[in-house]
């Protein structure tokens, strides 16, 4: 009953953060808060034998290497915030009184979606989903700025909206399930156990439904409209962890009840839905991102391509692909929220956008030398180039959908030579404005704390994409195999 | 024995005059209508309950119903109105892509998509009079005429009684699975969550400037065309 650690945690965190006044006091609860989490996530990974049959919690690798995901960036998000949010109440751009706010939210944000990942029962997942979109909402308004407010109700009417439809696909499913056995049930492990014999226009229905909800939360087309505003006016701490963190609990959702239908007789057609939707939202992102011309906005639309790739690897549904969309939706996580960081700094040195929608970045390399190489890292990353993970995933996945039609590889290639020129057509000419002599502005100097987690993600991006760290392959396979999708790989 | 014959007339009825609110949901033009139907959508729901204690004898549904009478009848329309007195809005007369006539139409086809989809689908398992049949169509269908409320809306306090709107669509649909009264109830619990959350970003400009909160107002399309507080 270790994992009864989370919720205790989470509690006197919460606690402490409403009776504590000071900033530095709420900011340390901040960083402590994850990484407990991480702490207790990282044993649970070396102690198989502690995993017990809890009827509170979910532990197998599956949920495992999800909480290891958030956990992680949930940190790098604490620490970064320390410099970042004390930045944004020195230049008054947070008011004073919002800290309590912020610091609450991102605590309670991190202990909803460390139950929604834990829990057994496909209802408290939907709500504990649900709390998550209520609580990003928060943080997406803390700065209470006109643009802030109007991102976070677009996000909370497309999410809640949408989460409506997948509320109506567990009432399905519980029903099928009832149907079959006379008992209904809500729990995961028992549903998998039953699917077989469930009816499959029923469970068909159960799918479509519960993937609307979950692929607006998640960000794919054409549910993801809220996306590229929401993750762009959010503080960037918080738009790492929507990026890293909650947009995995919609695909966390989408992979559980894949595994269910594949055991049901409808997988061959929740495949073809799976990797229909997947192309056009690569497409939609990648083509969108050519236009784009603020960075926040192209890494939001980096996200929602990235989002799809890993409903293409769920789509084609074979171990290989699963087992490289576990690896694509880690990496992606670390590449990403370090970029949003990295974002955040170009952001504090040059503040607004021009009226015509565009970042008014110059002199990059003499102001931000920092920030300019771990964006240009990032993109490098992004675009897939080899030394960083998402290269392996992609040729894995492509590699994988090559042996349903070449087309797939084919016209996915041609997507994310799209993204590669967006991202590029982007910085590049960036790196080359020079502001008239004395018109530039001040240096801004980033803290430590803001610079720290980057560097982090960012060796941690490297280990992963050139090493296999020992267990980590047995490990995803595992997790594969806990979704109903075999070992052999 | 009486009550047993009638109980299934009854929720027929009540679940027929539900779909009649939503469409009134979708056509009103003044926000205390809006509020008032939405108010007495969720009184059927309470109907559609009682009636169901008594066809199946879950006395778990009295809770449900309680809870609804408490959130639903008085607590979130009480709220809403607290919210169109402070901002002083009366009508909502903009409309987004389709005007209530055509929103209407497309309702009607949206009811008859549901039926036919789920009479095929659901035909082996019920037959096509059996409340669970009745209660997925008719719930599901309230719940996509909310969402064609959200959409075609623009004033934000109108989406909002769109979502609950479609929040009770499920609550309508999840009536007849009787074994998830527990479920039911946690979502008003989030329901009321997020009220209170869009409440609270939907009166932020209170403490500002008068011009901040005009702005602000207009933002949220609360202003009217002429530019003054509707």
């Amino acid at each position: 009953m270790i994992a009864v650690l989370y919720p205790v945690v989470a509690m006197v965190i919460l606690l402490l953060q409403l009776l504590l006044r000071t900033h530095r006091s709420l900011s340390l609860l901040g960083v402590i808060h994850p990484v407990i989490s991480l702490i207790i996530t990282l044993y649970f990974i070396v102690s198989p034998g502690i995993w017990d049959d809890s009827p509170f919690f979910l532990i197998d690798h599956m949920s495992l290497f999800v909480m290891l995901t958030t956990s992680i960036i949930f940190a790098a998000a604490a620490l970064y915030a320390v410099g970042y949010i004390d930045g944004l109440v020195r230049s008054g751009d947070l008011e004073k009184r919002s800290l309590r706010i912020f610091y609450f939210g991102f605590s309670f944000l991190l202990a909803a979606t460390t139950m929604a990942i834990f829990t057994p029962n496909i209802a408290l997942f939907w709500i504990c989903a649900e709390l998550t979109t209520v609580l990003s909402a928060v943080l997406i308004a803390i700065l209470a700025l006109r643009a802030t407010i109007d991102a976070s109700l677009k996000y909370i009417f497309i999410c809640s909206t949408s989460m409506l439809f997948s509320f109506i696909g567990i009432i399905f499913l519980f029903e099928a399930v009832r149907n079959k056995t006379g008992v209904g049930s809500l729990l995961w492990t028992e549903i998998v156990d039953e699917a077989a014999g469930l009816d499959s226009g029923m469970v068909f229905i159960a799918f479509v439904f519960f993937f609307i909800g979950f692929a607006a939360k998640s960000g794919i087309v054409p549910f993801h409209t809220w996306l590229p505003l929401a993750h762009a006016k959010a503080p960037s701490a918080v738009s790492a962890v929507l990026s890293g963190a909650i947009l995995n609990i919609g695909m966390y959702g989408i992979l559980r009840m894949t595994g269910i239908m594949k055991e049901t007789g409808v997988f061959g057609q929740v495949s073809v839905l799976l990797i229909v939707f997947a192309m056009i939202t690569i497409s939609v992102a990648c083509l969108s991102m050519l236009r784009q011309k603020k960075l926040k906005t192209l890494i939001a639309f980096s996200s929602i391509e990235n989002m799809g790739f890993i409903l293409l690897g769920i789509g084609i549904g074979s171990p290989v692909a699963l087992f490289w969309a576990l690896f694509h939706m880690l990496s992606h996580s670390c590449i990403k929220a370090g970029l949003f960081f990295s974002a955040g700094i170009l952001h504090r040195q040059y503040k607004v956008p021009t009226r015509t929608g565009e970042d008014e970045i110059g002199d990059l390399l003499l102001l931000q030398p920092f920030a300019a190489v771990t964006v240009m890292a990032g993109c490098a990353a992004l675009i897939g180039m080899p030394l960083f993970p998402l290269f392996l995933s992609k040729v894995g996945i492509l590699l994988a959908a090559a042996a349903i039609s070449v087309w797939i590889p084919a016209i996915v290639l041609l997507l994310f030579a799209c993204a590669g020129v967006a991202l590029l057509r982007f910085y590049l000419p960036v790196m080359a404005v020079r502001f008239p002599a004395g018109e530039g502005p001040v240096p801004y100097t980033a803290p430590l704390s803001m610079k720290v987690p980057i560097v982090l993600l960012l060796l941690l991006s490297i280990m992963i994409g050139t090493v296999m760290i020992p267990g980590e392959e047995a490990f995803l396979a595992a997790a594969v195999a806990d979704l109903g999708f075999g070992v052999q790989l | 024995m009486i009550l047993n014959d009638v109980a299934p007339v009854w929720i027929r009825i009540c679940l027929i005059l539900v779909l009649v609110s939503g469409g009134f949901l979708l056509s009103s033009r003044s926000l205390k209508n809006l509020v008032r139907t939405y108010q007495f959508q969720s009184f059927l729901l309470v109907l559609i309950a009682l009636g169901l204690v008594v066809l199946e004898e879950h006395t778990i549904l009295l809770l449900v119903a309680a809870l609804t009478v408490v959130s639903k009848v008085w607590g979130i329309p009480a709220c809403i109105r607290l919210i169109q007195e402070r901002i002083h809005i009366q009508q909502d007369l903009k409309f987004s892509y389709l005007r209530p006539p055509g929103a209407l139409m497309l309702s009607i086809l949206i009811i008859l998509l549901v039926y036919i989809t789920f009479a095929q689908i659901l035909e082996k398992l019920y037959a096509a009079s059996s409340l669970f049949f009745l209660g997925s169509v008719i719930g599901v269908s309230l719940v996509l005429m909310g969402l064609l409320a959200v959409c075609i809306r623009r004033m934000a306090i109108s989406k909002v009684i769109g979502y609950l709107s479609m929040e009770n669509g499920v609550l309508a649909f999840g009536l007849f699975v009787t074994e998830l009264p527990f479920f039911i109830e946690f979502v008003i619990v989030i329901d009321l969550i997020i009220l209170v959350l869009l409440t609270s970003i939907m009166t932020v400009g209170i403490d500002s400037s008068i011009e901040e909160y005009k702005s602000r107002l207009e933002e949220f399309h609360l202003l009217s065309e002429e530019g003054g507080i509707a």
